[in-house]
This record gives structure tokens, sequence and C-alpha cells, in this order.
């Protein structure tokens, strides 16, 4: 063999096992990018505080009714300032999206895009803006914007990419199915776990009865 | 008819107290304030005391002792119920948004059944009260007329 050959061939050889690692490397990377947008884009998680909380609280709401709103604003929305976040009561949202009510035309939109936040870890927000602006989206539809100026741009590309997908529905439908099992027929329906033992909660709690309720639980 | 009538009554005032002492108090004094007819701390105390009252009127209506008055007193209370639901119900509403009725237990919104159940009940009730008392003044004339002539004179000593 021409020496200039051999020279040429130990090159791309030597070229080769050099590039190895970095190709390993590009697509170890690639991977690892990979793997976070997999689980921020992974089931929706609608809870909001610690699950090991020893009050667990399920709310079965439509993002259309003045009564969840209420519930959101009066009781959750407080709650979000105490007892979850020092680990005392854990609220897990579920849609019951009411059909072929009057004025509730946008519901299950809102819960698509909800659920599309929960799936990226931008739940609260868009739950909390849902409800403020409850008044706006449910008459004129404007569920996008409302959800939008919330979030980034990104964010916002991501979630309607999400609605877009049709998947969103699966997860809305799935937590229907579980409030019609437990004979849910009207939002918000709220049950309320402590000690081992399930009790529904009226939807338009105020405040001041909820925490003696929830105190008394805690003792 | 009169027995049927108040046991009837009777066992739904002790399902009700049942289902009502069962929970805890706060949960039933948030279904009484749901209606925005009393203030906070007067339906506390009313959760605390309803129930107690409920299961005592429910016993004496199956026991059946004083009739006249725990009938009256349950068509009262019923009177009370009914109106309240009548006031809360928004007929316009959808279901999914009436507040919970709080007749037994939670998680029950006011609708028309539950309007034509409570009115029946309270039409049992009135029913039973004016068949309790009518019941009542028919033994006392019956008692006043099979009473005894008292014999002539008998009076006269009496007074002397």
């Amino acid at each position: 063999m021409h020496p200039s050959r051999k020279i040429l061939l130990a090159t791309l050889a030597a070229a080769l096992l050099a590039s190895g690692p970095l190709v390993w490397a590009a697509t170890g990377q690639s991977a690892a990018h990979a793997k976070p947008a997999a689980a921020e884009e992974g089931p929706p998680d609608k809870g909001l505080g610690s699950r090991d909380a020893p009050i667990k609280m399920e709310v079965f709401s439509d993002y259309s009714c003045p009564m969840c709103k209420s519930f959101y604003l009066g009781a959750i929305r407080r709650m979000m300032e105490s007892y979850i976040p020092e680990g005392k009561v854990y609220v897990m949202h579920r849609d019951f999206p009411l059909r072929g009510v009057v004025g509730h035309e946008h519901s299950r939109d809102a819960a698509r895009y909800a659920n599309a936040a929960a799936c990226i870890g931008k739940f609260r927000e868009v739950d909390a803006a849902l409800y403020e602006k409850q008044e706006v989206w449910t008459r004129d539809g404007s569920v996008d914007a409302v959800v939008a100026a919330v979030l980034t741009p990104r964010e916002m590309s991501r979630v309607r990419a999400l609605v877009a997908s049709g998947k969103m529905d699966a997860y809305i439908d799935s937590d229907a199915n579980l409030g019609a099992s437990k004979a849910v027929h009207s939002t918000p329906t709220i049950y309320v776990t402590a000690h081992g033992r399930t009790e529904p909660l009226p939807g338009n709690a105020s405040y001041t009865l909820l925490r003696h309720y929830l105190d008394e639980q805690l003792q | 008819m009169i027995a049927a009538g108040r046991v009837l009554l009777g066992v739904v005032f002790v399902y009700a107290a049942y289902t009502k002492l069962r929970a805890s108090v706060y949960l039933f004094a948030m279904a009484i304030d749901a209606y925005k007819v009393i203030p906070e701390e007067a339906a506390i105390w009313l959760a605390h005391v309803l129930p107690w009252v409920e299961l005592a009127l429910g016993l004496a209506l199956i026991v059946g002792i004083w009739l006249r008055v725990t009938a009256a007193s349950a068509t009262a209370l019923l009177a009370v119920f009914f109106t309240a639901m009548v006031h809360a119900y928004r007929p316009g509403l959808a279901e999914g948004n009436q507040i919970s009725c709080g007749c037994f237990g939670l998680g029950e919104p006011i609708s028309g059944w539950t309007l034509a159940r409570d009115g029946s009940l309270l039409a049992v009730s009135l029913a039973l009260t004016i068949a309790a008392f009518w019941s009542a003044r028919q033994n006392r004339l019956a008692s006043a007329s099979a009473a005894p002539e008292p014999p002539p004179g008998s009076s006269l000593a009496e007074k002397t």
C-alpha cells in the first residue's frame, strides 16, 4: 500500500474513533433532551399541594359554572395561602363539564386547555385564569386568549399543540366517568377524604365554615 | 291511616337525623349556610341542634306520644324547610348549579324531585296534624257524651 494511502486510512480510522464518542454524546444528549420533554407532556397533574397531606379534597368542576368559580376564589385560593402550602390539604381538580347547558358551551374547550397546561406543569396558572376570566370566555369563547395571557409564547404553543392533538378529551372523559361512578351530577361536587373517611362538601361552602371543618378534621 | 302517616313521618325524621349526626356538624352547617337566610354563627348553632330535634320528633312520631304536638311541630318544621327550598330553587338554573338540599346529608341538589318529595311530606304531616286534632276532638266529645249523668241531687249534695 502506498504510504500516502496508509496515512489517509489511518487518519480516517482515527477520525471515526474520535467521532464515535462525539456521536454517542450527541445522541445521548438529544435523548436526554427528549426525556424531560416527554415527562413534561405526560399525564396532566391537576393536583395542588402534597399528595401526602392528611386531608384530600377532590373537586369535580366545570370551568363555566359560577359556583365553581366562587368555590375556587372563596375557598381554594385561600387554602393556597395556608392549608395547601403547609401540607395539610391536597386539592385534586377533576373535570366534569356539563353538557347541553346554556352558558356552558365552551366548558369542554376550557377543560382541554387546563389539561394541556397541566401536562406541561402550568395547571395552577391556567386554572386560576380560567376562573378569574370566566365571564369573558364563557361569553365569547376566547379560551385561547385567556390562557395565552398567563403563559409564555413557547408554553402557549405547546399547550395549543396538545389541545390540537385531541388527546386531552381522554383525560376529561376519564374524570367525567370517575364522577359518574361516584354519582356526581352537579358542580362543584367536592369530596373530602380524611381519617380514611370520604364525605361530600357543599359547593358554596363559606371559607369560615370550611376552615372550622378542616381544623376539626386535622385534630 | 293516622298510624301509617305518623310512622312514615317518624322514620323519615329519624333517617334525616341519622344522616346529619353521622357526618361532621360543620358539613351540615355549610348546607344550612348555603341557603343564605341566616348568619354563619346561627347556621353552626342550628347544625348542632336541628338533628337532635329531628331525632326526638321522629321517635315521638313512631311511638305515637303527644301526637298533636309532634305532628304540629313536624308540620311547622317541614313548612320552614319547604319554604327555604322554594326560595333557594332557581328554575332556570341547571340542576348542576343548584345548592344542596341538605335534607338527608349532602350531595343532593334542590330539584323538582326534592321539592315534590318534601312537598308531599309536608302534605302528609299537615293531614296527620289535622287528623290528630280531629281525632282528639272526637274522643273528647265521645267521652263527654258517654259520661254517666250525675244522679239528681248529687250536685246539690256536693254544694252543701
